[in-house]
This record gives C-alpha cells, structure tokens and sequence, in this order.
C-alpha cells in the first residue's frame, strides 16, 4: 500500500521533472474545463470573424437601405432577414460586434491601466497615499453604476470613444483593490526587501518585482471585466445613449426593435442581437472561470 | 453596538461629500449648459435668443458665477434637504424624486424579494443535492442568468407573457381606463408588477443561488457539522438546523454589494415597461441638461446606496452573535 503510494508520487515527479513547464501546467489545466475552451473556440471564431473577416462572410453592406425588401423574414438573400428600412440583419449584427466587442475590450484596457496604477500606489506607498485613494475608490464605487455611467455619457456626448471612456472610468474601482491587496502581500516577500536594500527605485521594484508577482488574479479579472463591460455598453445602447446610429451596436440594434408590434412580429430584428451579446459574455465568463482555476497555484492537482 | 454604528456614520460622511464633488465635477466638465441645451432643435424651449437674453437667463439660473461658489451653494441647500429647482419645470427636485421614488421602490423590492426566494432555495438544494441532474440544470443556468442582459431577457419576458400568451400587460403601471374595487385594483397592479420585476430580479437571483450553492458546500463539511452527524443526527437536521442558518448568514452580505446593480438595473427596466419611476425623470432631465434635476437624482440615489449598505452591515452584526465590533 505505502509503496504504492509513493511510486506514484514517484511518477507523478519523474513526469513534472522531465516535461512540464509552468505554461505547460496552466495550459493543461485550461484545457481540461470543457467549458472553458468551448467558450474560447466560440471567441476564436467570433473576433476574427467580427473584425477582419466581416466583408468577407457580410458582403452586403450593413448600412444601405432597400425599400423593396422592408421587413422580411430570413431567407437564402438575406440570412436574418431584413430591418423595417430593408438593410440586412445578418451584415448589422456582424458590424454590429465589432462594436460591442471594442468597446468591451477598450473599456477594460482603459480601466485596467487606472485601477493598476492607483491599486499598486496605495499599496505599495501606504499611509496617506493609501487612504486617500481608497476612500476615492469606495466613493466612486457607492454610486449605482448605470447612474454614474449616464450621467457621464450624458456630459461628454454619446459615441463610441465616449463609451469606452465612460465604462473605463467607472469600472477602475475593483481592480484597484485587487491590486492594492496583491501588492501589499507581494511587498512583505523577502525578494522584494532584498531588491529596496540593493537600492532599487519604487517604481522599479513596482514594475519589475511587484507587478508580474500579482499578474494572474488581474487577468482573471479583465476577462471578467471584458464581459461586463460588453453588458455596460450593450445597456447603454439600448437606452440610447451609446454609439450613434447609423453604426450598428447589438444594444442599439434592440433598441430600434422595442415596440411591441415589432417585438412580436418581427423575431429577427432583437433575437440575433440579443443571442450575440448574450454568447459573446457567457463565453468570456466561462473563459475567466477557466484561467482562475488554471492560475491558481492553489488548486494545483497535476 | 452603538460606537460601531457611530463609527460606521462617520465613515460614511467623506464617501457622501466625495460623491458631492465628483457629481459637480461631472457637471462642471460638460460641454454646454442648460441655456445653450435649449437650442437644441427637437428639444429647444425657445427658438430665437441673442447673446444678451441667453446672459440674462444664466444669470437667473444663478451659472453666471465661478464654479466653485455655485459648488459651495448647491452643497449649503443639499445640507439642509434643499436640492435645488429642476430647470425645465422649476419644481423643487426634491418634490420631483419623492413623486416618483414610491414606483421604483416597490419595483426594486419586488425584484430583490424574488431574487431572493429563489435564489437561496435553489442554492441549498443543488448543494445538499450536488452533481445531481437538478445541480447542473441550475448551475447552466446561473452563468445564462448573468450573462443575459436585464433588456433582453425583459424583452423576452415580454414576448412570451404579454403578447404571445396574453396573461399580463405588457407596459405601464396599472390599467387607468377601469375603476376596480379594491382588491381587484391590488390585483389589477400586481399583474404590472410581475414581468418588470422578473426581469430585474433574474442576475440578483443568479448571483444568490450561486453563493449560497458554495457557501453550503463549504459549510456542510465543517467541523461542527461532522459533530452533530456525529452525534446521531438525521442529515436532515444537521442540513437544515445546523448548517442553513450558518450558510446563509453573509447572504446578508451579499444582497447590501447587490444593490447598486439592482438600483442601476432599475433604470433600464423601468423604460421598458414604461414604469412611472424614478428612470423617466432621470432619463429626461438628462436630454435636457437639467443639472439639478440629474445631480439630484445622482446623489439622493448614492445616499440611499450608501445607507441601505449601512443597514446591511449592521443587520450582519445583530444577527450573528460572533461578530463583536468594539
């Protein structure tokens, strides 16, 4: 019995000793969540298809109006059928993500680079610095965010930069504070004591030392981040306040199609769009579920 | 007890004058005022105005001075429960938000309510029942639940129920062209209830289910769970007089972090389904640039936020005997 054990922990040695690199390990790990990699082949499919793909499987052009074919249902023309001014459903949503999808992806980069910048300054400077920006954090964090998200839209003017920048300064807050507590465990490790006594500069130790120890909590969230500020920018568009017509966003593209007699009869203007934005953030999420579990040394069972 | 609660206020007090300063500031870096929002074609109030009237007019409106001395009056009237008059109508915006709070109160209770009853009952059971067919019907249908935008599933709802199925209305608050009697008038209402609240109570009831799904899991493994199965108790018992009440505790949590998305969600909701709430007054006093109609509404709806957090924190404390903040 004991010696069977521990051939097997032999075993299981010998392998991590000959094979496996800790990007092996992590890749492995992604690789055994099912849902994980379907939801990242669905996004594999999606980006390239969205972004450099899109006149290539929309030829038809996602703007142009055809009065002779108002209304229609989907058919081999026109694969979702048509809007109430004739132009085709199938293009719109195509274009339409190309919307969601950078303003989702901006927005995050945006508020990644904030919260990283002001989470590892409290934390790593303590004291005033500290206290001062986390009661800016919990301030900011207090107001409801589709209040404060408007009220912001409403000011610097709807459109696309404007809605990543408003997504951007309203979701800095919780990254801020995932960082800060990362670096304040990160600054009690020895390494990082060892490299101020050899005289390193904060912002080196910051960047060099600090950072790459607190990477993979801070990717877990920005995938996570990316899928709720799809569903930010998607809420703001349907109450009319996100990208500007005539370029298509999913949430504009149902907020066209609220009228009850639309909602009942014509099915193909709100479903594709809704089903999009919906797929598109259950994959991330199911992505984001799938590097927490990979990242986390904790749950190491290789 | 009450030294904590003390200390809890007083910690409130910057978040709250923060909120004040980032709420002008938003104002104060807009393009534009409210005069010049009323040149706006489809919303414009007046259609000829020269240099001289449009002064004349801001310096009624009292935008004539600097900004810091308009920040210091505008905060001398929130003090003392003054939060200016809406441009537009010119009623205090007080009265506005106390017109219009009742709706959205009731639409945002009902929904935390459902969210609630469903949630931690479907939580508990697919914990005690883990990796049964019911356990991954409800847990696919957590991560469905959050990713559907609130709009669209309100949209679905609305497909189904009002217009396909006919079993409730599809927009307003109650039917104005009848005259019930007052049980059918409670009923009449109740059914205008049912659909916005659904949809705004779907992410609340996914996010319960699924922490107090993991929250019993953790608990049923416990020590002192282990001892009271131990000591010959049925399962049944130490699930539900043991563990559920030791679980379920940071639910309490959980719904005072839930709120703002609640109150934010509400919004949306309530343009759907064209409920009288606060969404309207918020959504038009924006188009118009009616500055103490929206920071009114932004800060009335943050100190709710705050406070309701407050009361949250503070129920967590009388109810669970370990926590002692002295």
């Amino acid at each position: 019995m004991a010696s069977d054990e521990n051939s097997a922990a032999e075993s299981i040695m010998v392998e991590e000793i000959a094979g496996s690199t800790h990007k092996g390990r992590i890749v492995r790990r992604f690789m055994r969540n099912r849902a994980a990699v379907a939801g990242a082949a669905f996004m594999l499919v999606v980006v390239p298809l969205v972004f450099p793909l899109a006149k290539v499987v929309a030829p038809q052009d996602p703007h142009a109006t055809n009065l002779r074919e108002i209304g229609q249902p989907p058919s081999a023309d026109h694969l979702l059928g048509t809007d109430l001014t004739g132009r085709d459903m199938w293009s719109r949503v195509v274009y339409g993500g190309r919307v969601s999808l950078a303003v989702g992806l901006v927005a995050v980069v945006i508020y990644m680079s904030i919260g990283i910048v002001l989470g590892s300054l409290a934390g790593f400077y303590g004291g005033m610095v500290d206290s001062i920006i986390m009661r800016v954090t919990e301030t900011v964090m207090s107001i409801p965010g589709y209040v404060m998200l408007i009220t912001i839209v409403a000011f610097i003017g709807p459109g696309l930069f404007n809605s990543m920048l408003a997504i951007g300064l309203l979701g800095w807050t919780g990254i801020a504070r995932l960082v800060r507590g990362q670096v304040l465990s990160v600054r009690a490790q020895d390494y990082v004591m060892a490299a101020r006594a050899t005289g390193v500069p904060a912002k080196g130790i910051i960047l060099r030392h600090v950072l790459p120890n607190t990477m993979a909590p801070i990717i877990v969230a920005a995938s996570f981040g990316v899928a709720g500020a799809i569903l930010l920018e998607a809420g703001l568009s349907f109450l009319g306040l996100g990208v500007r017509i005539p370029v298509p966003s999913w949430g504009q593209m149902i907020n066209e199609a609220r009228s009850p007699a639309i909602i009942q009869d014509y099915l193909w203007l709100w479903v594709p769009p809704g089903l999009a934005i919906t797929l598109c953030v259950l994959s991330i999420n199911f992505i984001g579920d799938g590097l927490r579990d990979a990242l986390d040394p904790r749950l190491i069972r290789d | 007890m009450s030294r904590y609660i003390a200390r809890r206020l007083l910690q409130a007090v910057p978040v709250l004058f923060g909120i004040t300063v980032i709420i002008f500031t938003l104002v104060e870096l807009a393009p534009g005022d409210a005069v010049t929002a009323m040149f706006v074609p489809d919303i414009g109030v007046m259609a000829d105005m020269d240099e001289d009237r449009m002064q004349a007019l801001r310096a009624s409106y009292g935008l004539d001075k600097p900004a810091p001395i308009r920040y210091l009056k505008w905060l001398g009237g929130v003090l003392r429960g003054n939060l200016g008059k809406s441009f537009v109508t010119r009623t205090p915006v007080t009265e506005e938000i106390v017109r219009r709070l009742p709706a959205t109160l009731k639409l945002t209770v009902t929904a935390l309510l459902i969210s609630l009853t469903l949630g931690i009952p479907l939580g508990v059971i697919t914990a005690v029942r883990q990796y049964s067919f019911l356990d991954y019907f409800a847990t696919w249908w957590t991560y469905v639940a959050i990713a559907l935008p609130s709009f669209f599933s309100a949209i679905l709802l609305m497909y189904l129920f009002a217009l396909n199925l006919d079993l409730l209305p599809t927009f307003g608050y109650s039917t104005v062209t009848r005259d019930f009697g007052f049980w059918d008038g409670m009923l009449d209402r109740l059914k205008y209830l049912i659909l916005p609240a659904t949809a705004l109570g779907i992410p609340g009831m996914a996010s319960f289910m699924r922490y107090s799904r993991s929250s019993m899991l953790e608990h049923l493994l416990q020590d002192y769970a282990t001892v009271a199965r131990s000591k010959g108790l049925k399962e049944t018992v130490v699930i539900y007089r043991h563990v559920l009440r030791n679980a379920l505790l940071p639910v309490i949590t959980i719904t005072g972090l839930h709120l703002p998305e609640l109150f934010g969600g509400a919004l949306v909701i309530e343009t759907i389904f064209g409920w009288p709430g606060m969404s309207i007054l918020f959504m038009a006093g924006v188009e118009r640039r009616d500055y103490p109609l929206i920071m009114g509404i932004g800060l009335f709806s943050t100190v709710l936020i705050v406070l309701s957090t407050l009361l949250t924190d503070l129920a967590y404390v009388v109810v669970d005997p370990r926590i002692r903040y002295e």
